[in-house]
């Protein structure tokens, strides 16, 4: 004789159910979003405080004319930064129109970091 | 209403996400930052067994804290399953060179030429161990005491042991040792330590022939078996003899900053003149981009060395508008007296005689000038004691003589030092800076970096001194 089990299941357990599911899938699919890294030797580590954008320089030479722009808006461009942790006060990264960076609930979504190479030639690195 | 009823459990799970979500955000999760374990006090504890004869395996087992172990070659060959590579053998005659050279595969080889492993030389963390060849002192054209001195001065260590197998009955040997700054000889049973250095005695310290040292009898414990421990903790160095409890039967104290103010050679205290003392007024400046550092051509920007020095360690002038320049015009940064900073910690609070404002800048800039009388050929030593949070720069006359705590190279108003614990008067030996001091006018410079643009803790105090002999 065959059970059917959808029948002792109810239809309000089955609407919790599927509604307990998707959230999973959801969640599971917001995490899995996180690019993968490019490249295979840190450039540079970046870090957010309240107030300031943490820029650790990996890679052992002064990065010199830099321009760093945070959610592709705000710049911040500084003649040399070292191969040290800097902190750059976000207050100081201005938009086109010379408004200061607000951090926000949302804010800084992605970093670009563009540097002089040692030949002279823009690099362009994005987080 | 009816909605949230109906669907009042998947209602509840995303009120309680939205809860756990906004919990996460407003915990301020860090975003760098790291913890560090707290660092053991203890810098070293080794272990010595004096006698000849005797068990030593169940002490090795017992005084597990202990990093390393001594012993004779002969009090080892009668425990051949002891022999390990926590082991230092002291070579003592009782076999030849070539069978010591070939019982013990983990003592470095040929570290003086001409001794096979009969002389070896170990450190660990700030301690330095010298193992000789006591037969070959009396040799002519010896070289152990030149390796020794040679080996002190080129790599200092705050301290310093010698064994030996026995006394060499040389006053030129002892007062070679005492040059070179030894703190302790051991010969079997006996501690010969350099009286300068003692704190506290043991109870059994007796004058000896030799000029500067006195003798601990071992032989006269009354406890026996025990090991002799030697072990650290900063400047201090403890010389114990304990039983196998662990319980301390007699002990001897010395502080090897003792030895720094004086001259071994001839036993003159040598002659202390302070250029800068502490709790003096400096001038001082936050970050901000109007602070200037150049980069000299040819200057390394990321390397070691001084970053005012080229490759060929040739002085590179810095152009006056470089706020480490001598030349520098700092008329109009604020005065204030040391120690300069600002702390959350409220004994440490008490200290700070002038306050400085939480800027953007996770960096603030000294300048002092000094005048020097004497000229600096006729200086033997450069002491700074400085006192800081979290990592510090200092320049004299526009060249780095000193650097802790921060990455090597340039450095600019907006560079962050490592997380550091506060120092509090740290001694550093800058013999090696002496030649950037002038006769005349010089100007100290110092950049302090916190290790976080939050963190509310930035100290510092400079002492600078100079010795005469």
């Amino acid at each position: 004789m065959r059970i059917n089990l959808m029948n002792f299941i109810s239809k309000p357990t089955m609407r919790i159910g599927s509604s307990f599911l998707l959230i999973v899938c959801l969640a599971s699919m917001m995490t899995g979003c996180v690019p993968a890294p490019t490249s295979p030797v840190p450039i540079a580590e970046i870090g957010v405080t309240n107030g300031h954008l943490l820029v650790q320089n990996h890679t052992g030479h002064v990065w010199f004319n830099a321009k760093i722009t945070i959610d592709d808006k705000y710049t911040y461009k500084v003649d040399v930064l070292p191969a040290v942790k800097s902190s750059l006060p976000l207050s100081d990264f201005v938009d086109e129109q010379g408004h200061s960076y607000k951090r926000g609930l949302l804010s800084v979504r992605n970093v670009t970091i563009d540097v002089a190479d040692t030949m002279g030639n823009i690099r362009h690195f994005r987080w | 209403m009816v909605i949230i009823s109906k669907y009042k459990l998947s209602f509840s799970l995303l009120v309680l996400i939205c809860v756990l979500w906004c919990s996460f955000y407003w915990t301020r999760v860090p975003m760098a930052g790291f913890k560090t374990p707290a660092a053991s006090s203890i810098s070293f504890r080794f272990g010595y067994f004096s006698e000849q004869e005797g068990e030593i395996g169940d002490s090795i087992k017992q005084f597990r804290d202990v990093s390393y172990f001594v012993a004779s070659d002969q009090l080892l060959q009668s425990h051949p399953e002891t022999l390990a590579s926590q082991i230092y053998p002291i070579y003592d005659g009782s076999t030849t060179e070539q069978r010591f050279n070939q019982a013990y595969p983990h003592v470095p080889t040929g570290t003086l030429p001409g001794y096979g492993k009969s002389v070896y030389t170990a450190s660990h963390g700030n301690a330095r161990m010298f193992f000789l060849n006591a037969d070959r002192l009396s040799d002519a054209g010896d070289d152990q005491l030149e390796w020794i001195r040679r080996t002190a001065n080129e790599n200092k260590k705050l301290f310093n042991f010698v064994w030996l197998s026995k006394d060499p009955k040389l006053p030129e040997v002892w007062n070679a040792f005492r040059a070179a700054g030894i703190n302790a000889v051991f010969i079997h049973d006996s501690v010969y330590v350099l009286k300068l250095a003692v704190t506290q005695q043991s109870s059994d310290d007796m004058p000896t022939e030799y000029e500067g040292w006195e003798v601990w009898d071992l032989n006269r414990l009354k406890e026996k078996p025990f090991i002799t421990v030697l072990e650290a903790t900063d400047n201090t160095l403890f010389i114990k003899a304990e039983n196998k409890q662990g319980q301390v039967l007699d002990q001897l104290e010395q502080d090897a900053q003792n030895l720094a103010s004086w001259n071994l050679t001839t036993l003159k205290e040598k002659q202390e003149i302070p250029l800068v003392g502490i709790q003096s007024i400096w001038r001082y400046h936050s970050g901000s981009e109007a602070i200037q550092s150049a980069l000299p051509e040819g200057g390394d920007l990321v390397g070691e060395g001084p970053i005012i020095e080229t490759s060929h360690t040739e002085t590179v002038p810095l152009p006056a508008n470089d706020w480490r320049s001598p030349e520098y015009n700092d008329s109009d940064w604020k005065f204030g007296r040391a120690p300069l900073g600002n702390t959350n910690n409220g004994e440490r609070q008490t200290y700070v005689q002038t306050n400085l404002e939480t800027v953007k800048s996770p960096t603030y800039y000294f300048r002092k000038s000094f005048d020097l009388d004497v000229d600096p050929k006729e200086l033997s030593d450069l002491v700074l004691n400085i006192a800081y949070e979290d990592g510090y720069a200092v320049y004299l006359n526009g060249q780095e003589i000193s650097r802790d705590a921060i990455l090597s190279g340039i450095l600019t108003e907006s560079s962050l030092a490592f997380p550091n614990e506060f120092t509090f008067y740290r001694r550093i030996d800058l013999k090696a800076h002496l030649n950037k001091l002038l006769k005349g006018a010089n100007v100290i410079a110092v950049e302090v970096h916190r290790s976080h643009p939050s963190s509310p803790n930035l100290f510092f105090d400079l002492a600078l001194s100079v010795e005469s002999e």
